[in-house]
């Protein structure tokens, strides 16, 4: 016999002293019955990761989606639009407040 | 089939568990694979029947595995963790299993390291005592990824448990 052979066999034995509690001998009782009688487990459990996607897309759906327009960059408000493609200076909008200010005096 | 299926429910159950550390996951396996084997080789030759529900048995946990690291990804990706439920199964696992048997333990601990495919080859080998084509057949693998798998594991569990001081001598 090789080593790997005994340490295989005493892995074996030390495997074999598992056991099975008598709750769990019942549960496989009822679930070989329900087999038997084309029964499938109740598996509330599986819907966990349907669930945990459907939270995602809803998040995704809600919240970060609205944010990109169709080509996948972000929205861009129509106010935004007119000053990106305005011939003047994007520092005009920087000061707009003061350039109002100040022609609201020049009108005093 | 109800007599095949009452003398291989506990072991299946033994190594689902083993496998997934998870009791109802485990239950669920098994019982998966009893309604399989029902639904589909009822008619065959009985003798047939051990091969079929062992390999049922590794596809579902296969399955199973995948669907875990699935949602592992999802549970990463949520804003809201609750951190790791796996690794709060293997505690729980573990602190039972202390109580009952060192030795044990950290057989299962040290396996619990192993990749699937090694946990896998190793149970069917060395546990199960199947031959290498035995095990192929239930793994849907070649003999010679059998072989490599089960080396590879008993190396590990040598390197992780020792030859000696097992916990089976005192029996």
């Amino acid at each position: 016999m090789s080593s790997d052979e005994r340490f295989a066999g005493r892995l074996r034995k030390i495997l074999n002293r598992q056991t099975i509690d008598r709750p769990t001998r019942e549960a496989l009782q009822a679930a070989r019955h329900a087999a038997l009688d084309g029964r499938r487990p109740s598996g509330s459990r599986r819907w966990i990761p349907a669930t945990a996607l459907a939270a995602l897309l809803l998040v995704f759906g809600v919240w970060i989606y609205p944010q990109f327009g169709e080509n996948g960059l972000p929205r861009v408000e129509v106010d935004d639009l007119v000053v990106i493609t305005d011939e003047d200076e994007l520092e005009f909008y920087e000061e707009l407040e003061f350039f109002v200010w100040f022609e609201q005096e020049q009108s005093v | 089939m109800d007599g095949f299926l009452r003398d291989s429910e506990q072991r299946a159950f033994l190594m689902a568990m083993t496998l997934t550390r998870d009791r109802q996951d485990a239950l669920e396996l098994v019982q998966e694979s009893m309604l399989k084997l029902v639904q589909h080789y009822c008619n065959r030759n009985p003798d047939e029947w051990g091969p079929l529900f062992n390999r049922i048995l590794h596809n579902g946990v296969r399955d199973w595995y995948r669907k875990q690291k699935f949602r592992r990804l999802l549970v990463n990706l949520l804003p809201w963790q609750t951190g790791d439920p796996d690794g709060a199964a293997v505690e729980v696992s573990a602190e039972c299993q202390a109580l009952a048997d060192e030795g044990l333990t950290r057989v299962l601990h040290a396996m619990a390291r192993l990749p699937l495919r090694q946990q896998q080859a190793f149970l069917l080998r060395a546990w199960q005592e199947l031959s290498t084509r035995e095990t192929a057949y239930a793994l849907s693998i070649s003999e010679n990824s059998v072989k490599t798998h089960y080396a590879r594991a008993l190396a590990q569990l040598r390197s992780l448990l020792g030859d000696e001081s097992l916990g089976d001598r005192h029996e």
